[in-house]
């Protein structure tokens, strides 16, 4: 019943696809990552049984350093705290993840929530992503403190935000970056509002909905 | 703005922390069984301590972990950091 | 539009092919590209810019840098004014248009200057003495005051422009990007380390730049010139390194944290402005720095003497400057006056450029380096003298001069005959000031350097260090030398490159000692006679006599004698002005300056104007903003926002013509009659997981969670552990292990963190895990008689009938076709559901609810109906729940498990929380039905008559206060809850609520807490 139901972004209404700010080559692209399935797990990194666990339901590997991901087969799995990591996919239901995790799970000491509509994911890639970012967050965001599969928590335009490196570029320098933050949902809009102001400078592009 | 170190995040802005007092606080295990003068210097006696303080601190736009920080309140200087369940490595001065 | 009398026919860093025009004061004038506002004025021969603070005397361009004290001026108009901008750092731009400030009518001629025929009258601390008694009188004085001693006008309109911030990170920070700073930039630059050089000017090199050496050009190739242009292209060809021009390094703060204020575009014109709308005027950078440069350079200052505020009166470093980089003379016929070498440079340059050099006066009985070179050319070098006065009014037309005694001390003592010198142009150096701001804002020590007769940094606190002249090493090789060794270390030291670095080579601008030999003079007698003001701080009008006076009244500490003369404590900081002043007062105490001592310095370095400090944070983006997800619907229906925290809640709906209060009544009668709907997705949700979750909650809160069934819902009270309620909400028991915890708007953050903590800190042991899940759902009320026939439309998959369903029951099912989960609770006391879906379902299931109910009559009602409906029905909020109270005033003494522990529990037994006077829970109603019971009025026993609505004592006999209070729609009657002494006990008397704000006292009655259907009746049908 549900997957007939579309799912309304918090952002709908306002992304308006084009090109914006100061004229010559945008300096970076906004969009939204939508549909996404994002499940968060809290367990004990230390217990066999919750790591192979969510090894067995996602073919990843728990992060267990801090600030890294671990990506493969269409999902990502994100560090938040020692005892805590979301689940990204995409192009994967939501509820089946959850129920999925859970299974596997079964007895072990562990928590699994579906937070996928809690969670808005705003993706800035281009040459100018760190530098926009750099204007509300002071999370280091340069490729070497922050390389591809880096993520890390922080505040940006006062709200709290997750920051993912998708992509350095290819020289895995400031080529071409792909960051995406994950903002709670009610935040969405304002947080959106703030990077499409402070853009401008750069020039942007904001693609059109998937 | 002090930069203070998460035992996981590793150094990030004070922005991000929220200040939770004390931390050489330890409530008793037995709340029942505690003293008048106990409880009260639980709940409300607390030193203000001009040099190195153990102060609690939540990374709360980060891992929402609670931390140990000892700082110097004169300076502040950061001189330890570490989880808050255990007791912070080093000498307190 | 005049000439340029005064510009050089050749030389200098502007382009003479862009003429720019400008006014100033109303005046059109014409300078070129590079010029800056003071050196265009001084080209087109104005010499007064400005009155002065206190006694309004005219005065003029006195440096050429950010250390300005006099030319002060108001910049561009409308919104983009500024007041107090240095003429002397803003960069010509075409359409520029200054005002000259502190002048009345006119900066010619301004009737304040009557003020300095009276300044006999006005010593040091004279405000402070005149004007305090009567303190009463001091808001009169003050507006006079202000007038007379006004800084520029502040901007009555909002500034159109950007202002944005960043934050940054880098190995090495380099401030200032002369000799030191560069070479320090190309060492750290080198080792691959991410460097940040930020320089206050508009190109680097720094004092470089006004040499007569470094103009270059294809006519005058220079070693120097060429020099900075290969660092700066070699440092901008490095990918990380960033080269900041115009952006002044204002603050040192805690571990390395660094304020910088890039300015843009503010050298750019209007037009030019307008083609980039999108770059901000300035940009605020917070830069977190792993090792810091500071290569800031040092700053001249004058010597004291009578007159020496006179326009044509400048730093000898400033005159050198105007004529080798700006081309402008500054005067025809110029006297240096002296205490050291770097004074006969400028006299050199100042020859060559075509302005007469009438004498050089070096108070050095045997002159120094230069002196027989400035012979040689032949300039009247006259050693052992000082100049005693400068002469003129609105421009220096000479100078008197007068032989220093041989046995005069380091205060001076003149002697002989006077001699008097016409000139127009008084060049003054008195020696150098390291910038060591930066340092000692950065918790570093200074200490006085008898050698330099100045304070140079010290030891270090963060990682810093100091280099060329900010530390007292005055030679351009000397300054490139240290300056690549601390770069290069600053770069190892953040780990980076273990070489050192090449040494600087090639040939150095000709170098003086600028250091004065021997007891520097600070300040020059009055000759016999002579009562001319001898001025210490310009910018506020300290003389020297100022602080002679406060010495003698007993401010013998720096700190002391700062506030009460005001000196250094302009704009300025005292940029040339402290350290003259501390060593009079160390003269005059007999003491070393050293044992006398610095003041604090702190930020700003410069001035920060507040649009770069407010940044974006301004209009929408003031602070960020919380919507749920029907937020779309509520704003197409109109709805009034109020803010509550972060969140945006829709305060009620009007509809067209209907006033709030009708519309606010509407709603609240409406939902008791029929049904309603608000949106309370901005509750806190805490998933709350794990085998010890009971446990946990039962520590928690005040009553028990260990027998609550899977698919029940219990109300739930916390405390803190001082014994005082700190939030209440539900639990609704979803699995075996798995609960979910509802929290006030207010509290989700902090009981979100409370729970954290206690998992974390207290309790480690327990197995439970704690998730806020507030975001993943939007949570909708329907309450009202029929809200059950609603949702029998829309969730028809759940037995809603009261048997399968009862109140403070739970059920998992498809709502509008969403799988969510309906709650049987109610905030109204009405029969009521709380409907949780996914967020990116909750407009539809909304809109499905609100189709649904259209039957029914169905409406929206916002936070003030649902503040009305919970104060009928007697529910506790943030008015009663404020820290105050304990469980047992609320209400909830019964409710307190004796069986557990809990937070608070120990406390809430204390005498004082069981104390029988406290003040408990009540309702109240006025005994005529119809008087509205102010708010937060106090409720006393003893009718007291009218209440003045001013200047009245408070209330005898005080028992309680009203904590909220509404008219009741649903009863006819006003209403309200408060805390009243014994209020338990006191059901049925009559009491007042006194309000000395409103100016009225209401008898009322008091009653139970619960207006609306006692038994609950209503919201277990």
């Amino acid at each position: 019943m549900v997957e007939v139901l579309p799912r309304r972004s918090a952002l709908e209404g306002a992304l308006e696809a084009g090109t914006f700010g100061a004229g010559g080559t945008p300096g970076l692209t906004l969009s939204e990552r939508r549909r996404l399935a994002i499940v968060h797990v809290a367990g004990d990194a230390g217990d066999p049984a919750f790591t192979d666990a969510v090894r067995g339901r996602t073919g990843l590997d728990l992060p267990i350093e801090a600030n890294t991901t671990a990506a493969g087969n269409g999902r990502t799995i994100l560090w938040l705290a020692p005892n805590r990591w979301l689940v990204v996919c995409d192009g994967e239901e939501s509820a089946a993840l959850e129920t999925g995790l859970r299974d596997a799970l079964g007895s072990t000491f562990a928590a699994v929530n579906d937070v996928s509509q809690g969670r808005t994911v705003i993706r800035v890639a281009g040459a100018r992503a760190p530098d926009l970012l750099a204007k509300g967050c002071p999370l280091d965001l340069h490729a070497r403190a922050f390389p591809t599969g880096a993520c890390g928590q922080s505040s940006l335009a006062k709200i709290n935000v997750l920051v993912h490196s998708v992509d350095r570029g290819a020289d895995g320098g400031t080529d071409a970056p792909i960051l995406d933050v994950y903002v709670a949902r009610g935040f969405a809009l304002s947080l959106w509002e703030f990077l499409t102001d402070g853009a401008g400078e750069f020039g942007y592009t904001i693609s059109p909905m998937p | 703005m002090h930069l203070i170190k998460c035992p996981w995040c590793g150094e990030r802005a004070e922005m991000e922390f929220t200040y939770g007092g004390d931390g050489t606080l330890t409530r008793p295990a037995d709340p029942e069984a505690a003293s008048d003068a106990e409880w009260t210097d639980y709940v409300y006696f607390r030193d203000n301590p001009r040099g190195p303080h153990e102060e609690l601190w939540q990374h709360a736009s980060g891992c929402r972990r609670w931390i140990k920080v000892r700082r110097n309140t004169l300076t502040h200087e950061i001189l330890a950091t570490g989880p808050a369940d255990r007791p912070l490595e080093g000498n307190a001065s | 539009m005049t000439g340029q009398p005064f510009r050089i026919a050749e030389g200098g860093r502007i382009d003479r092919a862009k003429p720019l025009t400008f006014t100033f004061d109303g005046r059109a004038y014409q300078g070129f590209q590079g010029d800056t506002l003071a050196s265009a004025l001084l080209a087109n021969g104005v010499r007064v810019v400005g009155r002065s603070f206190k006694y309004h005397r005219p005065r003029g361009i006195v440096t050429a840098g950010s250390e300005e004290p006099n030319a002060l001026v108001q910049l561009r108009a409308g919104g983009r004014t500024e007041p107090n901008t240095r003429a002397t750092c803003i960069e010509l731009f075409d359409g520029l248009s200054a005002e000259s400030q502190n002048r009345w009518p006119s900066v010619d001629f301004d009737l304040h200057a009557l003020t300095g025929l009276f300044s006999r009258f006005m010593p040091s601390g004279f405000y402070y003495k005149t004007f305090k008694w009567p303190a009463w009188m001091w808001m009169t004085y003050e507006k006079f005051i202000r007038h007379a001693a006004g800084m520029g006008r502040s901007p009555t309109v909002a500034d159109p422009d950007r202002y944005d911030h960043r934050y940054g990170h880098c190995d090495v920070l380099i401030a200032g990007a002369g000799p030191a700073g560069l070479a320090a930039a190309l060492a750290a630059g080198r080792t691959g380390a991410r460097v940040i050089v930020a320089d206050e000017r508009c190109e680097p090199g720094g004092s470089l730049l006004d040499h007569a050496a470094t103009q270059g050009g294809p006519s005058a190739p220079s070693a120097a010139a060429d020099w900075i242009a290969q660092s700066v292209a070699e440092l901008e060809a490095m990918p990380e390194v960033t080269l900041l021009r115009r952006c002044t390094v204002f603050g040192y703060y805690d571990h390395n944290m660094l304020g910088l204020l890039e300015q843009v575009a503010d050298h750019q014109s209007q037009s030019q402005s307008k083609a980039d709308p999108f770059q901000p005027r300035q940009r605020l950078w917070q830069v977190r720095a792993k090792q810091v440069v500071l290569a800031t350079g040092a700053i001249e200052r004058p010597i004291v003497f009578a007159g020496n505020d006179r326009p044509g009166v400048m730093l000898a470093a400033a005159a050198r400057a105007y004529v080798n980089r700006y081309g402008v003379r500054p005067g025809n016929r110029a006297v240096v006056f002296t205490n050291n070498d770097s004074a006969y440079e400028a006299a050199l340059d100042l020859a060559a450029a075509g302005v007469a050099v009438a004498a050089i006066v070096d108070c050095r009985a045997e002159g120094g380096a230069l002196t027989e070179t400035a012979r040689a050319q032949g300039m009247d070098c006259l050693t052992g003298y000082a100049v005693v006065a400068a002469k003129g009014g609105k421009r220096v037309t000479g100078v008197t001069v007068m032989a220093l005694a041989e046995d005069g001390d380091a205060g001076g003592k003149v002697t002989g005959g006077r001699r008097a010198i016409a000139c127009d142009l008084v060049c003054v150096s008195g020696g150098w000031n390291p910038t060591v701001h930066l340092h000692s804002q950065s918790r570093g020590k200074v200490r006085f350097d008898d050698a330099i007769a100045a304070f140079v940094p010290g030891e270090s606190f963060q990682a810093e260090r100091s280099a060329g002249a900010a530390r007292g090493t005055f030679a351009t090789a000397a300054c490139r030398a240290e300056g690549a060794a601390a770069g290069g270390e600053a770069a190892r030291l953040a780990g980076f490159g273990d070489t050192p670095p090449p040494a600087p080579s090639g040939d150095e601008p000709r170098q003086a000692a600028l250091a004065p030999a021997g007891a520097p003079l600070w300040s020059v007698p009055q000759a016999p006679g002579g009562h001319g003001k001898r001025f210490v701080d310009q910018q506020h009008d300290v003389t020297a006599e100022d602080v002679a006076l406060a010495v003698r009244e007993g401010y013998h500490s720096v700190e002391h004698l700062k506030r009460y003369t005001t000196l250094g404590m302009a704009t300025d900081q005292g940029r040339t002005s402290n350290v003259i002043g501390l060593a009079i007062l160390a003269q005059l105490l007999g003491k070393d300056i050293a044992a006398v001592g610095a003041t604090t310095f702190r930020p700003p370095y410069t001035p920060v104007c507040l649009g770069a400090i407010t940044g974006r944070e301004t209009g929408r983006h003031f602070a960020p903003t919380r919507r749920s997800a029907m937020h779309p619907w509520h704003q197409a229906r109109g709805a009034r926002f109020v803010a509550a925290g972060m969140w945006l809640r829709p305060q009620f709906y009007a509809r067209p013509n209907e006033a709030m209060m009708d519309a606010i009544h509407r709603e609240a009668k409406h939902v008791r009659q029929h049904v309603g709907m608000v949106d309370v997705s901005t509750l806190g949700k805490i998933d709350i997981q794990g085998p010890d979750a009971a446990e946990f909650l039962n520590r928690v809160y005040i009553n028990g969670f260990k027998k609550l069934e899977t698919g029940r819902c219990r109300y739930g009270v916390m405390l803190r552990e001082d014994g005082l309620v700190f939030d209440d909400g539900t639990v609704t028991r979803l699995s075996e292990n798995r609960y979910l915890m509802t929290t006030t708007t207010a509290h989700a953050g902090p009981v979100m963190a409370h729970l954290e903590y206690h998992l974390q800190v207290t309790w480690p042991e327990l197995k439970v895990h704690v998730v806020s899940v507030t975001e993943e759902w939007s949570a909708i009320a329907i309450a009202g008689p029929h809200s059950r026939a609603v949702l029998e439309r829309v969730a028809g998959g759940i037995d809603m009938s009261n048997r399968a369903f009862p109140f403070m029951g739970f059920r998992q099912g498809a709502v509008a076709g969403v799988p969510g989960r309906v709650f049987r609770i109610s905030f109204s006391g009405e029969l009521a559901y709380e409907i949780n879906v996914p967020a990116d379902h909750g407009l539809f299931v909304w809109e499905a609810m609100m189709e649904a109910g259209g039957a029914f009559d169905i409406i929206p009602y916002g936070t003030e109906a649902m503040s009305i409906l919970r104060t009928e029905k007697g529910h506790v909020v943030g008015g009663e729940i404020d820290g105050r109270t304990s469980a047992d005033d609320l209400g909830f003494g019964r409710m307190m498990s004796q069986a557990k522990d809990f937070i608070g529990k120990h406390s809430a037994r204390r005498p004082g929380l069981v104390d029988g006077h406290r003040q408990q829970l009540v309702g109240l109603t006025p005994t005529d039905r119809k008087t509205r019971i102010p708010r937060g009025a106090r409720i006393v026993a003893e009718p007291i008559g009218q209440v003045p609505k001013s200047g009245a004592a408070t209330p005898v006999g005080m028992i309680g206060a009203v904590t909220s209070q509404c008219y009741s729609p649903n009863l006819d009657t006003p209403i309200a809850l408060a805390l009243v002494e014994r209020g338990r006990d006191r059901h049925g008397e009559i009491l007042y609520a006194a309000s000395p704000v409103a100016g009225i006292t209401v008898p009322v009655t008091v009653r139970d807490p619960v207006f609306i259907d006692p038994q609950g009746e209503r919201l277990r049908g």
